[in-house]
């Protein structure tokens, strides 16, 4: 730590320890601790239902009393006994409006109980996984004869080409499709003017759609990193070894494919990451059969309310992907500090 | 004559399969594109009913649409300021601690890049609302988003830091700079390429961001969260011409950026 101030002096070297201790602290570490702790609890609603029964009880015992002091009016132990009641009711709505916390594992029961949750959990995995495959098999080719065929400026040109679509807005993007894929979207009537269906097809009612839109989506996060692992690589390796009477089945599976590991393990990361955690795509192409992990997230935080089940939906899905860096980073031998180069 | 000997057919296949690549690419953008200006009240190219501006003109006079492009306005400014001097300071820092350390800050520096954008969303969202009862609005997303684009500036400075010639900064020392004389008369100079770059990377990330905006911004509104609530409640061809112009945007920034490549590699 001293050797920031040393490096920097001393005015600059507090002022980066601090702003990165912030970063660290209020931006990143904090906000994830807390959602864990969200996770764990929920409000005791048994003790709730307690109260509200108690409360009911003292203002059915309330309306008797005022019933007796309309008739003996200067009844004064009644009149006492009447302002106990409305202090303890007025007590009861002040603790309901801070109902307790109790810690349990029961949000993490109610999503490992609720079988359609499960399932949807389980398609978010392996349609994250079809999604990241496909991206790989389509990507691999054209960041290799992207990296090594083409010429320096066809290369530029390409280049463009490549990033005009990956900076279009991604729901922008998305609605393209929505366009391309709806009931009486293009390719519906496309296929229908050649004669090849007669009726149209309804993408948005199982995953296809959503699918379609994830690989359009993302399918650039796979290209760029592998092209970039493999713009290094040097040619010589490449010829030198077609000297030496190696197939080109052999030259990709010996040769470059080892080298663009950090690239495949980088661009396989994002991919799934960003598909499984992808709200825009399947709100704006899936149908009512479709729905998304994320969405169940969405809507316990806004539309039923219970922050803490949506908690622990999160950090479900965020273990989910820790686990797939992990597994990736270890099936690639990729170190998460080589991954920046 | 041409010889199909297996070289010719994998070239062909080679530009076949790049042009498939290509048209997958950009037809369904022209397709947004194009809808722009045809007369009909839903957005379709087919059957096209006649050209016309009609669209245009709405899109410049919906107040709604242009207070949410005013406010990404807002948030990417404010994510600017706040993400290009942290993620400054960030890899500034990870030069200058020990190895171990910096293996184990860099992971948590970098780790809210590998997060999915709802999850940075749900996190920020929860402390805030439980610590200080914020549930929402221009200055939390503005905080959320800041979460993970610093972590990109913070990758680029990094990256432009490591080919900083170790000389020059002996040079300064020996010549008798003080270590922030240094800083601002050769690392910040030396830093202003990439210090361009990450700032036009945070100020397009964060305009297009949806997932995160979409957990923190509240009452309020932000041109991709209008966008989503366009396409599912109202759906018309406004929302194509604004595809359009932001395609057109792209278009002309990426020229440009091609342009300045070619030159570099002259």
């Amino acid at each position: 730590m001293t050797k920031i101030f040393k490096k920097y002096g001393k005015g600059l070297g507090a002022y980066i320890l601090l702003s990165t201790m912030l970063w660290l602290s209020i931006f990143i570490i904090f906000p994830q601790i807390l959602m864990v702790n969200y996770s764990m609890w929920s409000y005791d609603d048994q003790a709730q239902e307690l109260r509200w029964q108690e409360a009911d009880k003292l203002d059915e015992k309330r309306y008797e009393l005022e019933q007796i002091l309309k008739k003996e009016p200067q009844n004064n132990s009644i009149k006492k006994e009447i302002k106990a009641i409305n202090s303890k009711i007025a007590e009861i709505d002040k603790l309901s409006q801070y109902p307790e916390k109790v810690y349990s594992a029961k949000n993490y029961e109610y999503l490992i109980e609720n079988k359609l949750h499960r399932k949807i959990f389980f398609k978010t995995i392996w349609s994250s996984i079809l999604v990241t495959l496909i991206a790989l098999i389509v990507c691999y080719p054209i960041a290799y004869f992207l990296a090594h065929t083409a010429s320096k400026k066809g290369k530029i040109l390409l280049f463009i080409g490549l990033i005009i679509p990956y900076w279009v807005d991604e729901l922008l993007r998305t609605f393209a499709w929505f366009m391309l894929l709806s009931y009486n979207g293009v390719i519906n009537t496309a296929l229908i003017s050649i004669g090849i269906i007669d009726q149209p097809i309804e993408f948005f009612q199982n995953n296809s759609a959503a699918l379609i839109g994830m690989v359009y989506a993302y399918i650039l996060f796979m290209l760029f990193p592998i092209y970039n692992t493999l713009e290094t690589l040097d040619k010589n390796q490449i010829l030198a070894a077609r000297d030496l009477g190696a197939s080109w089945i052999t030259i990709h599976k010996r040769i470059i494919i080892p080298y663009a590991k950090p690239g495949i393990a980088v661009g396989t990361i994002f991919v799934f990451m960003l598909t499984a955690g992808t709200y825009a795509v399947p709100s704006i192409l899936g149908g009512t059969n479709s729905i998304w992990f994320t969405q169940i997230i969405y809507s316990w935080f806004f539309d039923g309310g219970n922050w803490n089940q949506g908690a622990t939906y999160g950090l479900a899905l965020l273990v989910l992907c820790i686990s797939f860096i992990m597994i990736m980073l270890k099936v690639f031998k990729v170190k998460l500090e080589d991954m920046s180069k | 004559m041409i010889k199909f000997n297996s070289k010719t057919i994998l070239n062909i296949s080679i530009k076949f399969y790049f042009l498939l690549f290509f048209l997958y690419l950009f037809l369904p953008l022209l397709v947004v594109s194009f809808a722009a200006f045809n007369d009909s009240s839903i957005p379709t190219i087919y059957p096209w009913k006649g050209f016309t501006f009609e669209w245009i003109i709405k899109f410049f006079s919906d107040t709604a649409l242009m207070k949410a492009i005013l406010n990404s306005l807002i948030i990417a400014v404010g994510v600017v300021l706040l993400s290009i001097p942290m993620g400054l300071a960030g890899a500034l820092f990870l030069l200058s601690v020990s190895n171990k350390a910096k293996n184990i800050f860099y992971a948590i520096l970098v780790s809210p890049i590998l997060t999915p954008g709802v999850i940075i969303g749900i996190a920020t969202l929860v402390m805030w609302n439980s610590l200080f009862g914020v549930s929402g609005g221009i200055a939390l997303t503005i905080i959320g988003q800041t979460t993970f684009i610093s972590s990109m500036a913070m990758l680029l400075f990094m990256s432009r830091l490591q080919k900083f010639d170790k000389n020059l900064e002996l040079a300064a020392f020996d010549l008798g700079a003080t270590p922030s004389q240094l800083f601002f008369k050769v690392t910040l100079p030396f830093l202003k390429p990439a210090i361009y770059s990450a700032t036009a990377l945070a100020f397009l990330q964060s305009i297009q961001n949806y997932n995160t905006t979409l957990f923190l911004i509240g009452t309020e509104s932000a041109i991709t969260i209008h966008i989503g609530s366009m396409i599912k409640l109202g759906l018309t061809p406004v929302l194509n011409v604004l595809a359009l112009i932001s395609i057109l945007i792209v278009v002309i920034l990426s020229i440009l950026y091609g342009i300045k490549k070619r030159e570099e590699n002259r």
